[in-house]
């Protein structure tokens, strides 16, 4: 099944999509930052990423533009309370698939993982 | 209408509008995480001096777990969301779905999920004064702090005092109707910066 | 505490001395600001200054202020002399400098307890004297307490500890 990354500062958004991924029988990732996303990424070359903006050390538009510079195919969807319009257009300018808002709905979560690795 | 930056002319209406708007999106993402409904009971806006800012969330001395984010971009400042231990924990199983009372203390994960509780209200607010005024406000990730009252304002007042003589406060009060829930959301942007964001908000058409 | 002591709150910025009383001068909720405790034995003179900020300021705009620390220090020994205190005499305690709140990447602006100690050093030597105690820095707040009957000092901490400095 396929291998999707999960990039977040926070333990407990980590383990919600962690758990909800798992239960559809996807293979789950995790790094707590960009810098351990980008490792990760190089490493284990998951199907999809799930990324968060707001993150210490390298933020999630920094990582995105990083994937997608190691990756032209990097299939990338922000999951993000940072919903703004300004950003939203940056993140899809740099190559992100799809942006979903947090606190997200599991559906929305899960359909867009879907389309991701379809 | 010429803008007068001085301090001590400060229009607070401008500002309502947008504390108004970003308060209740702020509120929608918190009631979100943790699937309840959340009821604002006040708002406000002050010019907070050192004298009474201890009671914007508290007695001086009552145990408080506040979630500090900075924000910064085409205005900047402080963000802290404040509640009692109690209600902290109450919250912590409310997003995670365990039964309450489960939670009692706050390791690792009880603080993530608080962390993010932060992270969603202190981004929802931003985002829709950022998108109503056509800015861009930027979250840090969050700090979970549990201490006394007096010693959270007063870190909070002295990183706002070095940038300005004057504090300026949105201040939100929510609950939870049926439960004992009950919190408080503090906005405080540094001064310099507002003449941009208000004078966006002048500039709107509505 | 007694029903016959008065217990007089040094709120953030503010300085209050007291001559021969049984009260008690206290801060409540230090983060990163700076209680400076001083009290001379013999003349029975107690101040306490509640310090936010290191300095306010340079040359015409430089402000004079408890709320300072380079000022503050200074201000203090002068109202307590006004009182009758000696300034060799006095016993000096400092306690808070704490960085309560850290955030990645921002540490550089959230320093001030770090600065403020700093600058107690610097202003306590420029007015020759050195403290006798202090409890400073650190991520917790703190409480303090001044007794003036006696002149000790007590520090709380959030845990509830509280010990005599």
């Amino acid at each position: 099944m396929a291998k999707i990354l999960l990039v977040d500062d926070a333990a407990f958004m980590r383990m919600r999509c962690a758990k909800l991924l798992a239960e559809k029988g996807y293979d789950v990732l995790e790094a707590a930052n960009g810098v351990e996303a980008v490792q990760e990424y190089q490493r284990s070359k998951p199907d999809g990423v799930l990324l968060d903006i707001t993150m210490p050390e390298m933020d999630g538009i920094a990582t995105l533009k990083k994937l997608v510079e190691i990756d032209p195919e990097a299939k990338v969807v922000m999951v993000t309370a940072m919903g703004q319009q300004s950003m939203v257009i940056e993140a899809l300018k740099s190559g992100a698939k799809d942006f979903v808002v947090k606190p997200f709905d599991a559906n929305r979560v899960l359909s867009a993982v879907e389309k991701l690795v379809a | 209408m010429t803008y007068n930056k001085a301090s001590s002319l400060f229009d607070l209406s401008r500002w309502s509008r947008l504390a108004q708007i970003g308060s209740i999106n702020a509120i929608t993402g918190l009631s979100e995480m943790v699937d309840q409904e959340i009821k604002v009971t006040a708002l406000s806006l002050e010019e907070v001096s050192m004298r009474n800012a201890s009671a914007l969330i508290g007695e001086p001395d009552d145990m408080m777990v506040g979630i500090y984010l900075l924000f910064s971009g085409s205005a900047s400042g402080q963000i802290m969301l404040a509640f009692q231990p109690q209600t902290a924990f109450e919250l912590v199983d409310m997003a995670m779905g365990t039964p309450p009372g489960t939670t009692r203390e706050l390791g690792e994960m009880e603080q993530s999920v608080l962390a993010e509780a932060g992270n969603v209200v202190g981004s929802f607010f931003l985002n829709a004064v950022a998108d109503h005024a056509s800015l861009r406000l930027l979250p840090s990730p969050p700090a979970v702090v549990m201490d006394m009252v007096g010693s959270l304002i007063s870190a909070v007042m002295a990183e706002a005092l070095q940038e300005s003589e004057t504090v300026f406060v949105i201040r939100l009060s929510f609950s939870l109707p049926g439960r004992q829930i009950e919190g408080r959301f503090l906005v405080l942007p540094t001064l310099d910066s507002h003449t941009d964001a208000s004078e966006n908000e002048e500039n709107q058409t509505t | 505490m007694t029903a016959n002591e008065e217990s007089i709150v040094v709120g953030l910025g503010e300085m209050q001395v007291r001559k021969g009383q049984s009260a008690v001068l206290s801060c409540i909720g230090l983060g990163s600001c700076i209680a400076l405790c001083a009290y001379d034995p013999v003349a029975k003179v107690g101040g306490v200054a509640h310090m936010v900020l290191p300095t306010g300021g340079t040359g015409d705009k430089k402000q004079v202020s408890p709320k300072y620390v380079d000022t503050g220090v200074p201000l203090l020994f002068q109202e307590m002399s006004k009182q009758g205190a000696v300034k060799s005499r006095l016993v000096i305690k400092a306690t808070g400098g704490a960085q309560m709140l850290s955030i990645p990447g921002a540490n550089g602006r959230l320093n001030v307890g770090e600065r403020n100690i700093a600058e107690l050093e610097l202003a306590l030597a420029k007015e020759g004297v050195s403290a006798a105690a202090t409890d400073v820095g650190g991520t917790r707040g703190r409480s303090v307490k001044l007794f003036l009957d006696t002149g000790r000092v007590m520090v709380r901490t959030v845990e509830g500890v509280t010990s005599e400095l």
